[in-house]
């Protein structure tokens, strides 16, 4: 698969390496000449030097022959603008955009650069989980961001503590994947599994029905 | 968004007209190119920003104008102008021809400076 690479910061360097290594035709595009000498050292000629926001540079890249186009620059205007060229001037099915700054994820959807990838909020995401007392992890988006995986701590003083985990009444369109049991063991759900505090339930659902499905196990 | 040469012109002209201007820069030093009669309000801000457009009133204007040097700043201002403010009337700003022709084909009101000052220059020639 022809794949071109916006930016060629640390994450554009490490995705190229890996799908280089899985055996993908790679162009790195970096913008400046002096990462792009750091850069040949370990790619090679992959990498191409200018503005991959630039539409003739990126007619020369043979953008139109690609099928995957992802912007990882630290610039979310440039993102937001090399894919949206890449998918209406060059018909790349396939976009991935970096969003540094989260609030800006609105935009990209709105105008359909999607899926995004939050460094920032991915980041935050496995922090918070390791605090005592959060009941909620978003541990990973599914479908573009349709659905989120979700893990929800069972605490002490929750109503769901001692019922079978097949008694909870959710809300429509979510699911139950495992239960992760305070010893680290995980269980898939049936009528056996009883939730205990500390249990952790991994489950999945509709970002707006996320409250709804926290609160089913949590109060 | 943009209080450059164009900007700063436009909004005086604009203002003199009797419109209501909001002029939004990263740089308030960029506002002292507004002429002393400027009459209309100034925010400091980067315009990309959802969260500066909504200081800046976006969700009531009729219209939004884009005109920094950046294109693609340009650009994902408009957008979000357009798409999260459904400003009716979104003009932008685009030196690169064919940036300037993905993004009006996208509903943006565009236009490039290369291509039209290449156009002027041209016919003055052959004129």
């Amino acid at each position: 698969m022809y794949i071109i690479i916006i930016g060629g910061g640390k994450v554009g360097a490490s995705i190229a390496s890996t799908l280089i290594d899985m055996g993908h035709e790679v162009l790195l595009i970096e913008r400046s000449e002096s990462r792009c000498q750091v850069l040949r050292k370990e790619f090679g000629s992959v990498v191409m030097h200018g503005d991959g926001c630039e539409a003739s540079l990126l007619a020369d890249a043979g953008t139109d022959r690609a099928e995957l186009f992802i912007a990882v620059t630290e610039g979310d205007e440039d993102n937001l603008v090399a894919c949206q060229v890449a998918q209406h001037r060059f018909h790349v099915g396939r976009v991935v955009a970096r969003v540094n700054d989260p609030k800006n994820e609105r935009i990209f959807r709105a105008v359909g650069v999607t899926p995004t990838v939050s460094a920032v909020d991915s980041l935050a995401n496995w922090v918070l989980h390791e605090v005592p007392g959060r009941n909620l992890s978003r541990l990973a988006p599914l479908r573009q961001g349709a659905l989120n995986l979700l893990g929800i701590k069972i605490p002490p003083t929750a109503s769901s503590v001692g019922k079978r985990v097949t008694e909870i009444v959710l809300p429509e369109s979510t699911a139950i994947a495992l239960v992760v049991h305070r010893d680290g063991s995980p269980t898939v759900p049936s009528d056996e599994v009883v939730l205990e505090p500390d249990d952790e339930v991994i489950a999945l659902g509709r970002p707006e029905d996320e409250r709804a499905l926290v609160d089913a196990f949590t109060i | 968004m943009g209080c450059g040469r164009v900007g700063s012109r436009l909004a005086t002209i604009m203002d003199a007209e009797g419109h209501r201007l909001t002029v939004v820069d990263v740089n308030p030093a960029a506002f002292s190119r507004l002429s002393s009669s400027y009459g209309g309000e100034t925010v400091v801000g980067d315009a990309t920003d959802e969260d500066v457009q909504r200081e800046a009133g976006v969700v009531d204007a009729d219209v939004f104008v884009a005109v920094t040097q950046g294109d693609n700043r340009n650009i994902m201002a408009s957008q979000v102008a357009k798409h999260l403010f459904q400003v009716d009337k979104v003009v932008c700003r685009i030196y690169d021809p064919i940036r300037q022709e993905v993004f009006r084909d996208l509903g943006l009101r565009t236009f490039s400076p290369t291509t039209v000052l290449t156009q002027m220059i041209h016919d003055t020639i052959e004129g």
